[in-house]
């Protein structure tokens, strides 16, 4: 019965993470060997661990949430691309799946779906939360 | 042949690639006589034994990660969430497609549950990063003895008694037939307490957005018992509902800064590699002892964790 979207959901969960794994542990090894300066020097890293997550942004004067997406260029940002392709491939998965299940008459299927991508893209925006 | 060598070169390459650019070991890169990539492939390892142990003894390795980690690491707990958020959903992504297709994940008895635990996982995973480290560590701690708990008093029920459902199971249509290979025969199920099961899996979604851990040790007992879902629709289940409720978490933890590269992906490449060598293994090992040694490892992790909360520690 669900044949199709159960299909289409598995195919894309197993790429997004082929892709998401591949890119984790080529942007570590990137990391590891030196190869481009981090944000946090490694000098410092003992220190920053033992900082909580809001006292070390406010330490490096990082901005949380998307603020990343402009310091790409160090790489400890570049290895956040892999954790983030793998928070993305159940929206990735659920949005493709929708089309499938509207063409199979699935309506209430569609709708706990769409109610699910809304709070996975609220989480995703950055913006809950924020001022703790 | 060449998928067994890939695994190797991966493992040794992870091992070994911070070694070509370490740095001379200056005193502020040290900590307690080790330099930083020291922890990172020390938590390579760990996370590869973790895997392992994880698989043979049936419990997740998210479960296993952030009580050990924070009692044998020098890192501040935001970090070891956040990195054990992730492996619980990388290990999770990796094993639901196969189990959606061999029809044990059911999509139709997931999708409310997802929903409702996702919303409480992210409250979760907020609630924890604003409470101060000591406040984290003494609910860890109890949090930890409460999982030891459930471990040593649930008993599974492979195959529930097929119930006529309620309302909403039969609005959403949650049942489905899983074939039995002992009895070589088809096993019907229907779930039944949804709403109760809607309301555990919100307060699972809480723990697990907390404390980051996968929160298979309780999906299962909720699917099994309250839901009278067979087992093995249980757990191929419960991976599902992580891999959605640890997704909308994993998404506070990396927007709030808790990511830090290397302790999170050390963590995932270790738990993977190790929950495949673990699946190997499985068969010729004893997963009771394993399982009992895990608990008793759980206990002291609990412990220590509860106590170094309360300051005694």
């Amino acid at each position: 019965m669900m044949k199709k979207a159960d299909e289409r959901f598995s195919w894309l969960i197993e790429n997004c993470v082929r892709i998401g794994l591949f890119v984790l542990f080529g942007t570590f090894i990137v990391y590891s060997s030196h190869l481009v300066a981090p944000i946090i020097p490694f000098s410092d890293l003992p220190l920053a661990w033992k900082l909580s997550a809001k006292d070390l942004l406010i330490r490096e004067g990082l901005q949380p949430g998307w603020g990343f997406l402009h310091e790409l260029g160090y790489s400890d940002v570049l290895c956040l691309l892999g954790p983030i392709i793998l928070a993305l491939t159940i929206i990735v998965a659920y949005a493709g799946m929708i089309p499938v299940l509207f063409e199979k008459g699935k309506r209430r299927y569609v709708f706990i779906i769409i109610i699910q991508l809304m709070i996975l893209l609220a989480a995703l925006s950055g913006r809950i939360g924020m001022a703790g | 042949m060449m998928k067994k060598h890939l695994f190797w070169m991966i493992f040794l390459s992870a091992c070994i690639a911070p070694l070509f650019g370490a740095e001379p070991l200056s005193a502020p890169s040290v900590h307690m006589g080790f330099p930083w990539w020291g922890y990172s492939a020390l938590l390579l390892v760990f996370s590869f034994i973790l895997g392992i142990v994880a698989v043979m003894s049936g419990v997740g390795g998210a479960v296993l990660f952030v009580p050990l980690v924070t009692t044998f690491f020098p890192f501040h707990v935001d970090y070891v969430r956040g990195a054990s958020l992730l492996v619980a959903l990388a290990a999770a992504l990796s094993s639901s497609p196969r189990f959606i297709r061999q029809g044990f994940a059911s999509l139709p008895l997931v999708l409310p549950m997802a929903c409702l635990s996702s919303v409480f996982a992210v409250i979760g995973a907020m609630t924890g990063l604003m409470l101060p480290q000591d406040a984290v560590r003494i609910a860890l701690g109890i949090a930890i003895l409460f999982i030891c708990a459930v471990m040593i008093l649930f008993s599974k029920n492979e195959a529930p008694a097929m119930s006529d459902g309620d309302g909403l199971s039969q609005y959403l249509r949650m049942n489905g037939v899983i074939h039995d290979e002992k009895q070589d025969q088809p096993i019907n199920w229907r779930a039944r307490n949804t709403l109760l099961g809607l309301l555990l899996f919100a307060c699972v979604g809480f723990m697990a957005g907390m404390f980051g851990m996968g929160a298979g040790w309780a999906n299962v007992p909720v699917f099994n018992l309250v839901l009278g879902i067979p087992l093995k629709v249980a757990v191929a289940c419960s991976m599902l509902l992580i891999a959605v409720s640890d997704t909308a978490a994993a998404w506070v933890y990396l927007n709030k800064g808790a990511v830090l590269a290397p302790i999170a992906i050390p963590s995932i490449i270790g738990v993977m590699l190790g929950s495949k060598v673990g699946v190997r293994l499985f068969a010729k090992a004893a997963p009771r002892t394993i399982r009992l040694f895990v608990i008793f490892l759980l206990i002291l992790a609990g412990l220590s964790s509860l106590l170094k909360g309360l300051k005694i520690l």
